[in-house]
């Protein structure tokens, strides 16, 4: 329990030095919401059907680009073997660097979420219940990418290697999460639902993902 | 009663090439143990399985405690391998400090002195020489704190005196509850010493 506070501490500080991950970010997922309706052509309706599964990919996709850091340093310096090793609890500390990735990754993609949603012309009610669904999604995306990001610690460039492992994960979490914003008569699926579902889900990978993360880690470690 | 390693009938191999062979070791926490052996011989290879890192294909790594039973060493080891665990992006001090809050442990200011770290704490890990690298590597070592130390070539890139300093808070480790392993080129590193050659 008492490795949490330092690991944060030390990977937040390490992130700030480097601050190239927030801001490819800031920058990927600003672009993408940005050209998107660009190619969608002038039809606005055309955009307010399909802009809730726009902001959830291009939420997706901004979080794959840099799912690599959260142990790609570690591995190549050996402080990975620390937390494997040294840590009496290292499913911890594991968790502490997906909450390091998640202050320093998510949460500046969630403040720039209500712009991404205000580009692609989502109403302001949607916009708000779309944030919700995502960060209460959040620690299932991270967590999700996070086994991609151990299964490919020895690949060169493994980002696209990592989207196409994790990408079918996302799809279940894309459905509930535009489901309640797109015109659904036929299952007349409530936002009320897609919460419950999104959190069952981020609880089931909170509880069972950091052991699964522990034994890929220690697969692919020296 | 010393705390004990015990291995038994070790067999582990990379891919096609074999490292041990039904191995056998017994080692006990009275002396510094000195993994001898040329490269490739399964030095670093042993360290590695003791710690955990490497999982045996077959056999037994047990650790025993001073009265004989057998205990899992979850937590218990600091192990001091070729990848030194330092934020080269970060300052000495900062990588110290974030020690110092992992282990929950502080050390004396003396230490920093004969390992020359004291004038170094605020520069950048990334501005630092090999062996200074090291001492500061080996820093984390002590301030783990912890019963069992693996160390992989600790002396390696290290001027004499660093070298001397380092055999000393290594030979001042010994005791009935702290077991040491070191692996080694040459032997006769320290004067209470057990040497386990390898390859063989």
């Amino acid at each position: 329990m008492n490795h949490i506070v330092p690991i944060i501490k030390r990977d937040l500080h390490i992130y700030f030095r480097n601050k190239s991950s927030i801001l490819i970010a800031i920058i990927f997922f600003l672009v993408v919401t940005s050209i998107l309706p660009i190619g969608i052509g002038p039809d606005i309706k055309v955009l307010e059907s399909i802009s809730p599964g726009l902001l959830w990919i291009a939420f997706f996709l901004s979080i794959l680009l840099n799912i690599s850091i959260v142990f790609e340093n570690d591995f190549k310096d050996g402080s990975l073997d620390l937390i494997l090793i040294e840590s009496e609890l290292p499913e911890l500390a594991i968790i502490s660097k997906i909450i390091s990735f998640w202050l320093i990754v998510v949460l500046p993609l969630v403040i720039f979420l209500p712009l991404g949603g205000i580009i692609l012309n989502l109403p302001l009610g949607n916009i708000k219940q779309i944030i919700l669904l995502i960060i209460i999604s959040s620690p299932f995306m991270i967590l999700i990418a996070s086994m991609g990001s151990a299964m490919a610690l020895r690949v060169s460039n493994p980002s696209l290697l990592i989207t196409i492992l994790i990408i079918p994960f996302y799809i279940p979490i894309l459905i509930f999460g535009t489901l309640p914003f797109i015109e659904n008569d036929i299952m007349n699926f409530s936002f009320s639902r897609s919460l419950m579902l999104l959190t069952s889900a981020s609880i089931f990978a909170i509880v069972f993902v950091p052991y699964l993360l522990i034994y890929v880690l220690k697969v692919n470690s020296d | 009663m010393l705390m004990k390693l015990h291995i038994q009938g070790l067999n582990f191999s990379y891919g096609e090439k074999k490292v041990f062979e039904d191995t056998n070791i017994d080692l006990s926490a009275d002396k510094i143990t000195v993994l001898f052996g040329k490269n490739g011989t399964g030095k670093s290879t042993l360290l590695k399985l003791i710690a955990g890192i490497e999982r045996c294909d077959e056999g037994d790594i047990l650790f025993s405690d001073k009265n004989g039973s057998i205990f899992s060493p979850k937590g218990m080891i600091a192990y001091l391998g070729h990848k030194l665990v330092l934020k080269e992006e970060l300052t000495v001090e900062q990588n110290i400090s974030f020690w110092s809050d992992f282990y929950q442990n502080t050390l004396d200011e003396n230490n920093f002195r004969l390992l020359e770290i004291d004038r170094l704490r605020y520069l950048n890990v990334s501005e630092l020489s090999q062996g200074q690298k090291k001492k500061l590597a080996f820093m984390r070592v002590l301030l783990s704190n912890k019963p069992i130390w693996l160390l992989d070539e600790p002396l390696s890139n290290l001027d004499m005196d660093s070298t001397e300093t380092i055999k000393k808070l290594i030979s001042d480790r010994l005791s009935a509850d702290n077991l040491v392993l070191v692996t080694s080129h040459t032997k006769s590193i320290f004067s209470k010493e057990q040497i386990i050659t390898l390859g063989n």
